[in-house]
């Protein structure tokens, strides 16, 4: 009887020790939905603000960007499982939408502000979607 | 027909425990580490509400095991330590934690 009290103990323990674990490597939601925050008003930016104080603005913003979202992470304690994956994934669907979102935005579609606005979107939905999914996927 | 109910026995679920598992701070460290892909000593620390000392001891006896990984890092200039669960501490923990969940399944027979 002892032996199943214990039994059920431990379960228990380790059901809410996976939880807490877990919910500590929710930063990678939070992550995602500031990079796709960003892409709103970084790809119009890319696409209809053109000269030498658009392209300075772009790269400094950038640079914030990518250099806080990085910080935050390195700060991070903890790792969710398969980070690596995923974070591979969603990075190089963006990477595919805006690479062809910025060659047709300063060629065929030049200074085509429904474009921009499409492309914005376009290059937000990735990461949004994975910002969703790692949101769903903490209980 | 009469059945023999001692010979198509299967032995008592306590057999598949991992020894290394049944302490407790152990088993929390692993159950901690099977939900992530690696966690910074500190919060396992906190986590598991231990000393240094103490999780140090029995991370040290895990990664002997082969059960659990170190690995030394840094972030920024402050010295980080990673721990994570091996495939085979995650298979480990997997069969533990049947083995405990049979063991309780049982108390409805009871």
């Amino acid at each position: 009887m002892r032996e199943v009290a214990d039994a059920v103990g431990a379960l228990g323990r380790a059901a809410a020790l996976e939880r807490a674990a877990r919910d500590r490597s929710g930063w990678y939601a939070r992550y995602l939905w500031v990079f796709a925050a960003s892409q709103p008003a970084l790809v119009p930016m890319a696409l209809l603000w053109h000269g030498f104080t658009s392209a300075m603005v772009y790269a400094v913003a950038n640079a914030l960007l990518v250099t806080g979202l990085s910080v935050y992470a390195g700060r991070q304690r903890v790792v969710r499982r398969g980070f690596g994956l995923k974070h591979g994934l969603v990075v190089g669907a963006w990477a595919l939408i805006l690479g062809p979102a910025v060659v047709l935005g300063t060629t065929v579609f030049a200074d085509s502000r429904p474009f921009a606005a499409a492309a914005a979107l376009a290059c937000a939905l990735p990461l949004a979607t994975g910002a969703l999914l790692e949101t769903r996927r903490r209980p | 027909m009469t059945t023999t109910p001692g010979n198509d026995r299967r032995p008592h679920p306590r057999h598949a425990l991992e020894p290394l598992l049944n302490s407790a701070v152990r088993f929390s460290v692993t159950a901690a580490l099977s939900q992530v892909d690696k966690a910074d000593f500190a919060f396992v620390r906190d986590l598991v509400e231990v000393t240094d000392s103490a999780l140090s001891k029995q991370v040290s006896a895990l990664e002997e095991a082969g059960l659990v990984a170190v690995e030394k890092g840094r972030a920024g200039r402050r010295p980080r330590t990673w721990l994570s669960l091996t495939d085979e501490g995650r298979a480990a923990y997997g069969r533990h934690l049947e083995a405990l969940r049979e063991i309780a399944g049982g108390s409805a027979g009871l």
